[in-house]
């Protein structure tokens, strides 16, 4: 994990494409114990609960969840070939 | 108080609170372990109104990071985590050890029991869901309408009626959330075909007061049931004992765990350690186990020295399946939906009575969630954001007969060892799925979760009532068979369960027990 940061990777698509893997690996148990403490903390309310009717956003949002996917998930497994290849 | 009480009641949950109620006049001892909750700061305003406000950190991580835990080992209800939840199930693996591999329950030893957190559905078992007890369904009615006259109940007699039983007062039911209304409002337009297909959809029935009761306040749709109990609108068998010791019709000896009991010939001696250290001998007239179908069992075989039977063993094993509701996907949360249990389904099918309740999400940590849906950490956030306004979640129970799959017994250790044998029916998943689309909203059976048997918390049917009883079984009075001073007021006594929170009946049935009880004490 050390190595992701220092590289500058995108650890977002390296956690989706561990989770994949095992979903209680280390860097998605980091990840959710964060967003657990930032739930709590009244700056980041806006990020968890919706505020304002958002249907069109929803709705492109959700139509852009696949190809999101396969390309967050694409990304992130090319980060951890190279990583598990060239470390 | 005398020194030597008329009874000892084991347990302080809602069968040990009603007993304890039913008992009023006598001399009535609770003994109990009786956690209760720590001394943060409560909440009283709403939930989404104080989060952009105040910083919430004690009340959703908690100083021993309590909310936290799901993150490693096993995952424990949403509703049990939190640090003001954190009690109801404290040390109850390191007091009341169980093992198995196949069935995953949690034991509270708080003052209150599961009444501090449970979903607060009241259902009366119907004839039907009674065959097999030695019980006639008008043998429990009075008791039922006693109980529910003490706790308050809100609903609606509707198409539900039939399943849930007449109840003569009832206050007016909850306000539907947008999603659940528009459930409701496709069922009736099309009731007939529903009922013709074995469906029935109605409002639930909630230990819930809506209006003013004796000092309690309305329900106030705070939405804080997943962050602290103790909602005086929600019935928690606490008001019970309050009010009993308030007027010092109970003697209450919490700090206690019972191990074993013993008949004498002027009554029963209750053997009890400290989980401190340190023990004593208890005497009573009579004694009742209210401890639970779990921890009542652990008390009979210790007293009998009975390391080689095998219990029966009941739990309302449990499909989970989220809606989706495409009208509301993008709305803004409303921050005053209640996320108590609004509808009830009852699907009959194959013979059998299968019952659904839908909640929604209000109050629950969202963090709880991200990791299951499949994009990025940040993406799951966003999509989450715009889901939870528009997402239910159904659970479906369904019933459980005794099997030799499912069995509890002692082990010379101490330690129950239990087994349960279940497989979700992917046929029944299916239907409910394929009727929630039919009522407008969107899911299949793919999305359906199977949590292992245990994670239900309707443990029942271990020492079960009979007409003509054995060795470890009941007499439908309530008494412990071969005894004649003990009795049993939990759900050990349910020989089956029907599809439905048991609680209710729980409560009639223990302060039926206690009918009898007073008449032999004269």
């Amino acid at each position: 994990m050390t190595r992701l940061v220092e590289r500058g990777a995108d650890l977002s698509a390296a956690e989706l494409a561990l989770r994949r893997r095992n979903p209680a690996n280390a860097l998605t148990t980091l990840a959710l114990l964060m967003l657990s403490l930032a739930e709590a903390r009244p700056e980041y309310y806006s990020l968890f609960v919706e505020e304002r009717p958002s249907r069109l956003r929803a709705w492109a949002r959700l139509i852009a969840a696949a190809p999101r996917f396969i390309y967050q998930w694409s990304k992130g497994a090319i980060i951890l070939w190279w990583h598990e290849h060239h470390a | 108080m005398s020194t030597t009480p008329d009874v000892i009641i084991v347990g302080s949950g809602p069968a040990g609170a009603m007993a304890a109620w039913g008992l009023r006049g006598l001399g009535v001892r609770i003994l109990d372990v009786g956690h209760t909750p720590g001394a943060a700061p409560r909440l009283h305003d709403n939930l989404y109104r104080i989060r952009t406000q105040r910083d919430l950190t004690h009340a959703f991580i908690g100083a021993r990071f309590e909310g936290l835990r799901n993150l490693r080992g096993r995952p424990i209800s949403a509703k049990l985590k939190a640090p003001g939840m954190d009690f109801i199930t404290r040390d109850w693996q390191t007091l009341t050890g169980l093992a198995s591999e196949s069935f995953q329950p949690v034991i509270s030893l708080a003052y209150g029991g599961f009444g501090n957190a449970w979903g607060a559905g009241v259902y009366r078992f119907t004839a039907r869901d009674l065959e097999g007890f030695p019980l006639r369904p008008e043998e429990l009615a009075p008791h039922y309408d006693a109980v529910g006259q003490h706790i308050g109940i809100s609903g609606i007699a509707d198409d539900l009626e039939a399943d849930f039983g007449h109840e003569p007062a009832l206050d007016p039911p909850l306000r539907l959330s947008r999603n659940c209304a528009g459930l409701l409002r496709s069922y009736e337009n099309r009731r007939a075909e529903m009922n013709r297909t074995g469906v029935r959809l109605g409002r639930s029935r909630l230990a819930v007061i809506t209006q003013p009761r004796e000092g309690r306040e309305p329900y106030a749709y705070r939405a804080l049931e997943f962050a602290q109990p103790g909602d005086p609108a929600v019935y928690n068998p606490s008001l019970t004992l309050n009010q009993l010791r308030q007027q010092r019709a109970v003697d209450y000896e919490p700090g206690w765990v019972v191990e074993r009991f013993r008949e004498t010939q002027s009554g029963v001696e209750v053997e009890a350690r400290r989980p401190t250290g340190g023990s004593a001998v208890f005497r009573a007239q009579r004694l009742i186990l209210a401890a639970g179908a779990l921890n009542s069992a652990r008390i009979v075989l210790a007293s009998a020295g009975d390391h080689e039977t095998r219990l029966p063993l009941l739990d309302n094993p449990m499909t989970v399946l989220p809606v989706f509701h495409p009208g509301a996907f993008g709305n803004p949360l409303d921050p005053s939906d209640s996320c108590l249990a609004q509808l009830n389904l009852v699907l009959e099918a194959r013979g059998r009575t299968y019952q659904a309740s839908l909640y929604g999400l209000n109050g629950a940590p969202v963090a709880e969630f991200l990791a299951r849906l499949p994009l990025s950490l940040p993406g799951n956030l966003v999509l989450l954001k715009h889901l939870l306004p528009a997402l239910s979640i159904t659970m479906l129970f369904y019933p459980a007969d005794p099997s030799p799959g499912q069995h509890l017994r002692l082990r010379p250790d101490g330690v129950l060892e239990a087994a349960y044998s279940w497989h979700p029916d992917p046929a029944i998943t299916s239907e409910i799925a394929r009727i929630l689309r039919r009522l407008g909203g969107w899911t299949v059976a793919q999305l359906a979760q199977h949590p292992a048997p245990g994670n239900g918390i309707h443990y029942a049917g271990t020492l079960p009532m009979r007409s003509d009883p054995g060795r470890h079984q009941l007499h439908p009075d309530g008494r412990l068979h071969g005894t004649s001073r003990v009795y049993v007021a939990d759900g050990s006594s349910f020989p089956r369960l029907p599809a439905k929170n048991l609680t209710y009946t729980i409560m009639a049935n223990a302060l039926r027990i206690t009918e009898g009880i007073r008449k032999g004490l004269g």
